[in-house]
């Protein structure tokens, strides 16, 4: 059995809640959302959790377009990674890639409900 | 401390100069943040007899003590400066994630002196702080500001997605005396002119990025209390279902049973049910709006990107508020919800209040169907302005800001507008401000909190109708004077306090957010030991300090009152048909439970016991 993280996209309003827990759940006394492990993804209609997924040193070249539905997103909108490309996924003072450590919390605290922990075989 | 970020920022934009001043702990337990910082930023430093356009006039932008912390509905953003529109003390507060990225850059509080000669914008990269110039902003609207900003000052798109801005739009430039400061776009600080104060300083812009985090004081119950409050607000009808859905817009078809939505500059109400039901919460979620949008750290996600197809009302924006419905809908008469969505999208585009629009726009009508406004002084070839006229309110909202022909007249606000007509009753407002749209007839409490707002016409510093009408945290009787003095005081300390210092929004009582968690959550975040007692105190001193700094302005007794149509016409529908509100009984009261002498200035005692002199 291991857990999975199901995204309901269409249901996240954008309130961070779940950056905001994450951040605080690591730093311990301190919230800081550019440091959480799950960002969201956010332009002026669309919305997407994205977790902190596998690292990579080198940047994608070239970079490409991605098409959901009808729908286009510019270069990485959507990838996991933590690398040079963008400042996600990264301890500030270190450098060090961040990695979700699937402890739950903003599942739970997401009040859209776009967020579920499912068990997977 | 905790929660506070610990530093102020202050930017002289004559000598293009900035300083960094330390955060006064005990200043912070005072004042605790927000409103309550700039109120008494203002009282110190800004004489209240200045033309509030000068140079000498200061623009604050202040974040709430739980502003960014992650604490419920906590993102509130405040601007403030003496108002050009009312003349009082000014201030204004926005959603969205300006005041956290401000936190996060390190700042409670951004100060900004003197003018510019030219146009700039001021950019806020942690403890970096640079003034340059805004020529190739200057004339374009907040949405285009806001992502060519990003773009110039920030080539990376990644890092770009962090910079937060608060701008002006063209109405702001042109100091329009009921312009907004917009931040991330859609987010208005609205009420009191404060874009035009921005405007007169030459500044389009604020942009600010930071990467402090912000410090916990106890986390562990800080966690506890949020998620008590998070849970408490999803089970609740309103909270948990009504907003999330409908916005506060759902409130239109209550409020209207409960004859509060005024119709045609509050001569009648309430409207007509099946027309009400054109321009409802409801009507404009399932038709218009493509999905949710929250503000930092809400789960009431009241906004909502909206598409209007229609090809006289085509554009895209956010959905509209309760006020703004109930104002144009209701008081303006226009009932196509697509005309309200495209008066809302220009409105939030060319940085103006939506409510004072509204006001100033069914006064326009009212005077315009009495013959007081000549048709020639309009300027229309082809368009009249009675009530419902969605065009020409379409149109005279553009030319509004940008002076443009009769806009002249009408940026200065309804109530100017009406003096120069000879009818300054006709304007609905208080202290020259726009009114909320409820029939204070039906809500007598209201029309208390109304008439005694520090900042001119405001429902939101004491909103009497959760007891009145949605009975939170007790029923009270709607059509009574009895009570409400000490209803109204109570709710005045009570908001100053826990939402406009602290940084809340006023929407999440209405949610289910009671005063009780707010406090939780504020005395988990901070660890200065503030008691129950101590905000309610810190409540009080703010509300005094604003009531001593318009006394200061000129603003006394004669301006503590609502317009003649609620005091003298009796209510034509609604449970209080019939019926006036008895303002002069409820200010008497309210004056001697607040300890201020018979004409509302605050006694010396009073003051001594608040550590005001």
């Amino acid at each position: 059995m291991k857990k999975v993280m199901k995204i309901y996209h269409d249901k996240c309003t954008g309130c961070r809640y779940c950056e905001i827990i994450c951040s605080l759940r690591h730093l311990k006394n301190a919230v800081d959302p550019k440091q959480s492990r799950i960002r969201v993804y956010q332009d002026d209609e669309r919305f997407f959790p994205i977790i902190a997924g596998a690292t990579s040193t080198q940047e994608c070249r070239p970079h490409s377009t991605v098409f959901m539905g009808n729908e286009e997103f510019e270069d990485c909108a959507l990838c996991r990674a933590s690398c040079p490309s963008r400042p996600w996924f990264k301890d500030p003072n270190t450098g060090k890639a961040l990695k979700c450590s699937m402890c739950g919390d903003c599942v739970e605290w997401c009040p859209s409900g776009a967020l579920e922990m499912i068990q997977a075989s | 401390m905790g929660a506070w970020a610990g530093k102020i920022l202050r930017v002289d934009l004559t000598n293009k100069t900035h300083k960094i001043e330390d955060l006064d702990s005990s200043f912070a337990k005072d004042f605790i943040g927000g409103q309550g910082f700039s109120s008494k930023i203002l009282y110190d430093e800004v004489d209240p007899t200045i033309d509030a356009l000068s140079p000498k006039n200061k623009l604050i932008f202040t974040s709430g003590a739980l502003t960014g912390t992650g604490a419920v509905s906590a993102s509130r953003g405040w601007v403030s400066a003496k108002s050009p529109l009312t003349g009082t003390i000014g201030f204004a507060s926005f959603g969205g994630s300006f005041g956290p990225e401000l936190k996060f850059a390190g700042y409670d509080i951004l100060i900004v002196e003197g003018s510019s000669e030219s146009p700039v914008y001021i950019w806020i990269d942690d403890d970096q702080v640079y003034i340059e110039s805004a020529a190739k902003l200057w004339g374009k609207n907040t949405h285009i500001t806001d992502d060519s900003l990003k773009k110039m000052i920030e080539p990376n798109s990644w890092k770009a997605r962090d910079i937060h801005v608060a701008c002006i739009g063209p109405a702001g430039e042109n100091k329009v005396l009921m312009s907004s400061v917009m931040a991330d776009k859609n987010r208005a600080a609205g009420r009191c002119g404060l874009g035009a104060v921005m405007g007169s300083k030459n500044l389009k812009a604020v942009a600010v990025r930071g990467s402090h985090p912000i410090p916990i004081g106890k986390p562990k119950e800080f966690r506890y209390a949020v998620k008590e409050a998070l849970d408490r607000i999803s089970k609740h009808p309103v909270g948990g279902n009504l907003f999330p859905a409908y916005g506060s817009g759902s409130l239109v078809e209550a409020y209207n049973v409960a004859g509060l939505v005024p119709s045609k500059n509050f001569q009648h109400g309430p409207v007509d049910f099946d027309k009400v039901a054109n321009f409802s919460g409801q009507v404009i979620a399932e038709n218009f709006m493509r999905r949710n949008k929250a503000c930092y750290g809400c789960p009431l996600s009241c906004g909502g990107p909206c598409v209007v197809t229609n090809p006289s009302f085509a554009g895209r924006g956010e959905r509209p508020e309760f006020e703004t419905l109930g104002l144009m809908g209701g008081s303006c008469g226009i009932e196509q919800p697509e005309a309200i969505l495209k008066i809302n999208f220009l409105c939030n585009e060319l940085g103006m209040d939506t409510m004072d629009v509204g006001n100033t726009l069914a006064c326009a009508m009212e005077l315009y169907e009495k013959n007081y406004i000549p048709a020639k002084d309009l300027g229309f070839r082809y368009l009249t302005l009675n009530f419902g006229d969605a065009l020409a309110a379409v149109r005279l909202v553009e030319m509004t800001a940008y002076r443009e022909g009769f806009g002249d007249t009408f940026a200065d606000g309804g109530y100017r507008m009406a003096e120069q007509y000879g009818h300054a009753e006709l304007f609905m407002g208080a202290k020259k401000m726009g009114f909320p749209a409820y029939d204070v007839r039906n809500a007598h409490g209201m029309g208390l909190a109304v008439a005694t707002s520090t900042r001119g016409a405001c429902h939101n510093r004491a909103y009497t109708l959760a007891a009145e009408i949605l009975g939170t945290p007790v029923k009270l009787d709607p059509i009574t004077e009895d009570g409400k003095a000490g209803l109204v005081y109570e709710m005045q300390n009570l908001t100053a306090a826990l939402m406009d210092a602290a940084g809340i929004c006023i929407f999440s009582i209405a949610g289910g957010h009671t005063p009780e968690d707010m406090y939780a959550q504020l005395a988990t975040a901070t660890d200065v030991g503030l008691s129950f007692e101590d905000c309610m105190i810190a409540g009080e001193r703010i509300w005094n300090l604003q009531k001593l700094y318009n006394l200061k302005a000129g603003i006394t007794k004669k301006d503590d009152t609502i317009p003649q149509r609620f005091l003298k016409e009796p209510a034509e529908y609604g449970p209080g048909k019939g019926t006036v509100v008895d303002l002069d009984r409820m200010l008497e009261e309210y004056y001697a439970i607040r300890s201020w002498d018979k004409d509302g200035v605050p006694t010396p005692a009073k003051l001594k016991q608040l550590e005001l002199q």
